[in-house]
């Protein structure tokens, strides 16, 4: 088949209707844009969490029980199997100050590198009774402040006055309240005193030289330690992925309808077009001209029409992305979310308007090509 | 012989339980080369007749030849290109692409048949100034008179050398003069191109540059006359219009040849050009 003809029609007709057809463009564009923008942000957000945790929670591994009631003394054995390059014990309690939830945590103050800690205010705590606090606490910054624990598996209820020397910076910022963990930090040896349990703790970071240690090592703590929990890192960044993965969902919601909008403009905007084109192409078959050649010349234009829209599309969603940030931090999200440009949210942004484009107008293609140019012709007059 | 149908019944069925009997019984032959006018009043069939030596329609009883092929039953592919190398047609009304200048509708034929891109322009714009359009070749259908539209409209049909050209009321919103013009080229390719004319009219100048008028009523042919006293329009100076198309001919001729290897309908057509 020749398609010189194919063509030419289409490049006519797309600039004798260029205006309707930039409509087209538009709508196609504005499907694009929001799939665009909203895949951004949502990749952004799985970049940003992924680095939160690894930050908030370096080891590979993590021991947990909701007891007080793993030895220190563990730690040197772990230390010493091949491969594990760091084990620190430490005690998270659940607690609650002046009404706020709260994670007390005692981490020993010698080895603080690795908790990669940085202070906005203040210094770190020497002595038994110094706290730091996480910036969401930060008011409490100077002052003396009642720690109230629950009654729990950890004991009775009780009060722990600590004094704030300092303020540390939050991670997850304020992304997103539930996330919100409102750390106090104290020496581990005085917690462990304070909470009578000289020598346990109820959890051990871990963490290794080559990550294909991390399955084999965290199997043989589950068997050691058959009341504790064994988090590893990977597994915790996967349960927060889903957690933006159901944003994702959200976002997906809107996404659909918006590009169902888009579709229902292409059909429209096709449906009149091809009714317009009757008696053109009535004429075209008259003369010679197959059904076929008539198919692809509309099929033409739809495809300039949404690589059109589609290009502009992506290039307003991933500016769209970028503003979607700055609105959020207008409204007090303050967290540095990375806008990227993913190769696959484009591409996927490219098909998704070209698959809309195509399938909306599937319909009013198909008439056309098989329209009788007789059934035209005849009412010609 | 150009187009022949035999005992060609058509019955139009516009709902369930209405019949509209347009063709009964019709049977007529054109030789090639001939101009035919079909004459009869409104309604009589003469369009109907037209589309179906057209192979836009298809006949409900009875058979139809064209161009020595049965097209009777023939497949919708092969009757698409029969009317595009075979056949050119001049509709009562709709006749030009809007979006199209006068020069491409000419050329978009030619494109479809698969001359090249250039070669195609320069014939369209030859067959425009065989039309007398030549100063006409950018304009776009709605910046022409109705007589300038049937004028592209013909060199469009002309275009790929058809063995028959169709007119259904060719002159049906022209003025007296571009009528008596059109007249004048319709003789002029016919006698030069040697191009059969079919055409339809209520209009006797028209009829008068035919050889044989049929006369039809009520979808059946009522009169069939060999012609007639004199014929209208300027007499034909055949050798000066053989020279002006000339150069349609031999590109004409040229692409032709080129072409037939591909095509087997080209290849025949070639062999029944003058
Ligand atoms: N598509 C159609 N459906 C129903 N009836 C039709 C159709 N086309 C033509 N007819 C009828 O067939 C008869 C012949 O029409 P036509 O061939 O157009 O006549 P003419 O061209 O001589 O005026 C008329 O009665 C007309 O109404
Ligand atoms: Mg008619």
């Amino acid at each position: 088949m020749y398609v010189r003809h194919v063509v030419l029609v289409a490049g006519r007709d797309l600039r004798a209707r260029k205006g309707r057809y930039t409509l087209v463009a538009l709508a196609i564009a504005a499907g694009t844009a929001l799939l665009v923008a909203l895949s951004t942000v949502t990749f952004g957000l799985k970049v940003y969490v992924e680095g939160q945790i690894r930050e908030l929670y370096p080891a590979d591994i993590m021991l947990y029980s909701d007891r007080i009631e793993i030895p220190v003394d563990i730690v040197e054995v772990i230390g010493s199997i091949e491969g594990v390059d760091a084990v620190e014990p430490l005690i998270l309690v659940g607690a609650s100050l002046g009404g706020r939830g709260a994670t007390l945590v005692g981490i020993p103050i010698d080895d603080v590198d690795y908790f990669a800690i940085s202070l906005v205010e203040g210094r770190l705590p020497r002595s038994g009774g110094e706290a730091i606090v996480e910036e969401s606490l930060g008011d409490l910054y100077g002052d003396k402040a009642a720690v109230e624990l629950t009654e729990s598996l950890l004991g009775p209820a009780r009060r722990i006055e600590v004094e704030v020397v300092g303020v540390l910076e939050s991670l997850l910022k304020g992304f997103v309240q539930t996330f919100q963990v409102n750390l106090v930090v104290v020496p581990l040896g005085w917690l462990q005193e304070v909470l009578g349990a000289e020598g346990f703790v109820n959890a051990v970071l871990i963490t290794v030289s080559d990550k294909t240690y991390v399955e084999p090592l965290a199997d043989a703590l589950k068997e050691a330690f058959p009341s504790a929990q064994v988090y590893t890192q990977r597994s915790l960044i996967r349960a927060a992925i889903r957690i933006v993965d159901l944003l994702g969902v959200f976002f997906n919601v809107i996404i659909a309808v918006t590009l169902a909008i888009s579709g229902i403009v292409v059909f429209a905007v096709m449906t009149i077009t091809a009714r317009e084109r009757m008696r053109e192409v009535a004429l075209l078959k008259a003369i010679g001209v197959s059904g076929r050649a008539v198919a692809l010349s509309v099929l033409l234009e739809v495809l300039a029409i949404s690589v059109a829209g589609g290009a502009a599309g992506i290039a307003a969603g991933f500016y769209g992305a970028h503003m979607l940030k700055a609105l959020l931090g207008y409204m007090g999200v303050s967290f540095d979310l990375p806008i990227l440009a993913v190769p696959e949210v484009f591409v996927g942004g490219a098909a998704t308007a070209l698959a809309v484009a195509v399938a909306s107008s599937t319909l009013p293609i198909v008439r056309l090509s098989r329209l009788r140019p007789l059934e035209i012709l005849a009412r010609g007059q | 012989m150009a187009i022949s149908l035999v005992d060609v019944d058509k019955v139009y069925r516009p709902s369930r339980d209405v019949e509209v009997v347009a063709l009964r019984g019709v049977t007529l032959t054109v030789e090639r080369g001939e101009i035919v006018a079909l004459m009869g009043p409104s309604g009589s069939g003469k369009t109907t007749a037209l589309n179906i030596m057209g192979t836009l329609d298809r006949p409900t009883r009875g058979r139809v030849y064209v161009a020595g092929f049965d097209v009777t039953e023939a497949d919708e592919g092969f009757l698409e290109a029969l009317r595009l190398h075979y056949i050119g047609f001049v509709f009562q009304s709709i006749n030009l692409v809007p979006s199209l200048t006068a020069l491409e509708n000419v050329a978009l034929p030619m494109l479809a048949a698969g001359y090249p891109r250039y070669e195609a322009y320069r014939k369209a714009r030859l067959l425009l100034d065989a039309v007398g359009l030549s100063d006409r070749a950018g304009h776009y259908p709605h910046q022409l008179s109705g007589g300038q539209q049937q004028r592209v409209a013909i060199a469009r049909a002309l275009a790929n050398m058809p063995l028959i050209l169709i007119l259904d009321e060719p002159t049906s919103n022209v003025d007296v003069a571009t009528t008596r013009a059109l007249l004048t080229l319709f003789r002029e390719i016919n006698g030069v191109l040697g191009t059969t004319i079919v055409m339809a009219t209520h209009d006797p100048e028209v009829a008068s540059i035919a050889g044989r008028v049929i006369y039809m009523r009520g979808g059946v042919v009522s009169r069939s006359a060999v012609k007639l006293a004199e014929v209208a329009g300027e007499p034909v100076d055949v050798e000066r219009v053989r020279e002006r198309m000339r150069h349609v001919f031999e590109l004409e001729k040229e692409l032709v040849s080129d072409m037939a290897h591909r095509n087997e309908l080209v290849r025949r057509k070639a062999q029944l050009l003058p």
